[in-house]
């Protein structure tokens, strides 16, 4: 009876051992023999937890130093995939050949093989399926050119279409892709607003790395542009692609209006009223889509509650100076929340950036109360202003000076009795008869010169092209005006 | 031995984690945290004792437990909060948890950090949701239920299949810094089939309550049965626009989906559907139907936790900390005057603190006709049992099949039995169609309780048959 006793004590404490003892724990990446895997996609599933684990890495901190970019890979364009990465796409591709592989899986085969480091199996797969097309099936060879440039570019979106398939292009194979665009927009049957496409990811793929290619990009995308017909201009595909068409301006021209800025905000303003001309048409329907308020005078900021000023007489934007004045949205938490890697998080590094190269520079932060701050009960305005300097300039250390207006608002009635702000005079102000939208968050900011007069709206990140106009306009303003320079 | 060792051994006396043992949990998991900061936790642990059978034999007797409890931390000078979920109770596995909730947290550092606001404190009701009866309803007791329900109908030479649980739940949830939350529940559902062994015929019955007491499972045998015998042999009728009347059960089947598109103030103000008023242009966002007439002014849908018939766990969280569940009228007489929406909303949109809870659970109001009187007054129309399968095409719209006992009505007399016929039509039309309603009821409704009248409406729209009985 004892021993049963013991027995069943036994079964007992084995029953009730801790489950964590007994458990298998699941550890990633789970990857390890990737012999296992048979087929392209879970090769490439593999690939994928691999990459986000080593993506993920608890260690990974916050610094000022950190790129504007968004993904952690892409900081570095140049940069080869991580090294554990780059093995698992090579041992799990070894059962594939680019000569034998079924081309049924082209698509995921050749996004294996650029991972893997094998791009002549890629090569080979892709001139395979080109063969298999055939020259006169225009549509699917568009088709099959269209994936091969997602895939060597590793942009899984292009033209607001998201592409599913798992990309690891790292570094971009930008002259295989260059080659694959010539050929995809030769084809007849290829809607302009998809050669545009091509060579404005081609472009911005090519902008931080090979900036001879990214000008080709930018000439091609331009012709494509000079051969449309005024309807096809007035259509609402060109007007949304007006950012595109614009940067593809500025990196076709850049030389030339830094050039005019050097001048003159005068110069640069009516060189690029020219440029917008001859790609937009005389249509001022087409040229608003294209219109920035840049040569308009910055109106003055006005504000309920001013923090980080020393002089509370000195008119904002400061005549004389050159400004930065970016709108921030305190009614959105989105960024407040967001981790270290986020978008907004690398913006204010960037902003930061800025700062402290230009300490001349004027900043001007501008805000508005909303009537609630985080989770708290709804807080006066005062008490809101108050916080939302803690949340910009003490929490996230933003440089420059904050203004905060009180927002007007009425309230619909019962039983809706939503709040509805009233426009500030500051957003009145810089929308401009509503020609222009005020960004409703830190970027892109308004640049504006030592005269009081908008330069710029349109950058690429705080780290390019800002940079070098903030630096031209300060040039000119420690310059004495000469004949040379033109001042309004 | 303490009653959470007795959880973990199956100790039959407890099945599920009272107030005590879930504060012990939560300060076992407190201590286990490290570095300072805030901990929250929240623990829902259940017990459900089931019988199923299907032809006249018991094909399931379980007896189920388990429990989930996500632990969330927030680091000092560090603004995201880490989560994780387990069910492993014990010192290594809620270890793990801790620091593995510590690891996400430290990984959105440098952000928010002394400005964190919190939710405010509240009071929240004792709702009616508990029931010592159907806490003791035995595996024994289950399994002699389910004899005596299938009996009757074995011995009509009828086939019988069915369901029947009571369940036990605790939910606890402990904000950062507040008292911990608890509420037990019990729920107890049964609901039979009984169909013709040769398949001409189905009749179905059910009744759901917190209380085992309120369901009359004799009372529910003798209906199915009944049901059945009285369907059996249906003929064929074209489909197309039928004056209704709906049992009951038939109505919550389609009022269900007007409760649930009530859940959701921001998609009715910005996704297309019944209750969205369009996009104002002038003011620049998406306005819902919120002081307008939706539905015939016969009708008021509410729901008040304290309820006898209709208690629900009374506190909410959206993410933005617990708040009470209160009582709201959704739609008074008509007109649409309230929809849910979370702290998030409250205070960002409304910039107040007084969110309306998302539930389920409703009371719909009635009117003086009985089922009979609705029956004599009807020329031509159908006496529906309930509907399956009811699911939306679009926005508003439905479509799903009579099912378990389908009659056609003529010159005021229920002349026949029919074939099931789908239909397609909206909840929303069928309660502007109204002619007729009832005394509202308890309905077959174990997710939320629920009372809903037996209603008449006009021109209810039936567009295909169906062969299936």
């Amino acid at each position: 009876m004892r021993r049963l006793g013991m027995l069943w004590s036994g079964l007992v404490l084995g029953l009730v051992t801790p489950a964590a003892q007994g458990q298998t724990l699941f550890a990633r990446p789970d990857t390890l023999d990737v012999a296992r895997y048979t087929t392209v996609e879970e090769c490439l599933a593999a690939i994928t937890r691999v990459k986000d684990s080593v993506e993920n890495q608890p260690e990974w901190i916050w610094r000022d130093t950190l790129p504007a970019t968004q993904s952690r890979l892409a900081a570095d364009a140049r940069a080869p995939l991580p090294a554990p990465v780059a093995a698992v796409a090579r041992r799990c591709s070894a059962r594939f050949r680019g000569g034998a592989a079924p081309l049924v899986d082209f698509g995921p085969l050749l996004s294996l093989f650029v991972a893997a480091d094998r791009d002549v199996d890629a090569d080979t797969l892709l001139a395979r399926r080109l063969k298999e097309v055939g020259p006169t099936a225009d549509r699917e060879r568009a088709a099959v050119l269209d994936t091969a440039i997602h895939v060597y570019l590793a942009l899984n979106q292009l033209a607001g279409q998201f592409y599913a398939l798992p990309l690891f292009a790292h570094p971009a194979r930008l002259a295989a892709a260059e080659s694959l665009v010539t050929a995809m927009v030769q084809i007849k049957t290829v809607p302009w607003e998809a050669r545009l496409d091509a060579y404005g990811e081609l472009g911005i793929s090519a902008s931080s790395v090979d900036t001879v290619l990214a000008g080709r990009a930018a000439k091609a995308m331009l012709a494509v542009v000079n051969g449309l017909s005024d309807l096809e201009r007035r259509s609402s595909a060109f007007r949304s692609r007006a950012w595109e068409i614009t940067a593809a301006l500025w990196f076709d021209k850049r030389a030339a209006l830094l050039d005019s800025l050097r001048h003159g905000t005068a110069a640069y303003v009516a060189l690029w009223r020219e440029l917008l001309g001859e790609v937009a048409g005389k249509d001022s329907a087409v040229l608003d889509g294209f219109a920035r308020p840049i040569g308009r005078p910055a109106p003055p900021i006005q504000s309920d509650w001013w923090f980080g000023r020393d002089d509370s007489t000195v008119v904002r934007p400061v005549k004389g100076k050159v400004n930065l004045v970016l709108f921030l949205n305190p009614g959105d938490f989105s960024c407040f929340e967001e981790d270290g890697t986020s978008l907004c998080n690398r913006t204010y590094a960037g902003l930061r950036r800025v700062a402290q190269r230009f300490p001349t520079l004027e900043i001007t932060l501008v805000a508005q109360t909303y009537g609630f701050f985080d989770k708290a009960a709804p807080p006066p305005p005062d008490v809101e202003a108050t916080l939302l300097r803690r949340a910009w300039l003490t929490e996230r250390h933003l440089p420059g000076t904050l203004a905060v207006t009180n927002t007007p608002f009425w309230r619909l009635p019962a039983p809706d009795r939503r709040r509805i702000n009233r426009d500030v005079p500051n957003v009145t102000n810089y929308s401009f008869g509503r020609t222009w939208h005020v960004p409703n968050w830190i970027f892109p900011p308004f640049l504006i010169d030592q005269d009081g007069r908008i330069v710029e709206t349109q950058f690429r990140s705080f780290d390019a092209d800002l940079p070098e106009m903030i630096a031209i306009l300060l040039f000119r303003q420690a310059a004495p005006p000469q004949s040379g320079h033109v001042r309004e | 031995m303490s009653g959470l060792d007795r959880f973990l051994r199956r100790d039959d006396s407890l099945r599920f984690l009272s107030r005590e043992e879930c504060a012990a949990l939560v300060d076992r998991i407190r201590g286990f945290a490290q570095g300072g900061g805030k901990t929250e936790v929240a623990v829902t642990s259940w017990w459900s004792g089931e019988v199923r059978w299907a032809r006249n034999r018991v094909s399931l007797a379980s007896d189920r437990r388990d429990i989930r409890v996500d632990v969330s931390r927030t680091l000092p000078a560090m603004t995201g909060d880490g989560n994780v979920t387990t069910n492993q109770l014990d010192d290594v596995s809620l270890t793990a948890a801790v620091r593995q909730a510590e690891r996400s947290a430290r990984r959105r550092k440098h952000f928010r950090t002394d400005i964190v606001t919190s939710a405010p404190d509240f009071q929240y009701a004792k709702p009616a949701i508990w029931s010592d009866t159907s806490y003791g309803v035995t595996t024994e007791e289950r399994g002699r239920i389910a004899r005596a329900l299938l009996d009757p109908a074995e011995a009509a030479g009828m086939l019988s299949a069915g369901y029947l649980e009571v369940r036990a739940q605790g939910t606890a949830s402990t904000p950062a810094e507040k008292p911990l939350m608890y509420a037990q529940q019990t729920t107890a559902q049964c609901s039979m089939t009984v169909r013709d062994p040769e398949g001409r015929g189905s009749g179905w019955a059910g009744g759901s309550s917190y209380d085992w007491t309120r369901i009359d499972p004799e009372a529910l045998a003798r209906r199915a049965l009944e049901k059945c015998l009285a369907s059996r042999n249906p003929v064929t009728i074209e489909p197309g626009r039928y004056t209704v009347i709906l049992e009951p059960q038939a109505a919550h089947d389609l009022v269900v989906w007007v409760v649930d598109a009530l859940n959701g103030r921001q998609a009715a103000e910005n996704q297309p559907g019944p209750l969205n008023a369009g996009y104002d242009t002038a003011l620049r966002l998406g306005r819902s139907k919120l002081g307008l007439k939706v539905v015939d002014e016969r009708l008021t849908i509410s729901h008040d936790p304290m309820d006898p018939a209709l208690g629900v766990i009374p506190f909410a969280d959206d993410g933005w900390g617990p708040y009470p569940v209160q009582a709201v009228t959704w739609i008074d007489h008509g007109v649409l005057t309230a929809l849910s929406y979370g702290r998030g909303y409250a205070v960002t949109q409304l910039t107040d603190n007084v969110p309306i809870a998302p539930r389920m659970a409703y009371r719909m109001s009635g009117g003086p006709t009985s089922v009979e009187e609705m029956i004599a007054t009807t020329k031509r129309g159908l006496l529906v049992t309930r509907f399956s399968g009811v699911h939306p095409l679009s926005e508003g719209l439905f479509t799903g099949l009579t099912r378990d006992g389908l009659w056609l009505i003529e010159n005021g007399k229920i002349s026949k039995a029919v074939k099931n016929l789908r239909f397609t039509d909206s909840p929303w039309f069928l309660l502007n169609s109204l002619e007729q309603l009832g005394e509202p009821v308890p309905v077959f409704s174990p997710d939320a309780p629920a009372i809903v009248p037996p209603l008449k409406a006009r021109d209810f729209s039936f567009t295909s048959a169906i062969d299936a009985i």
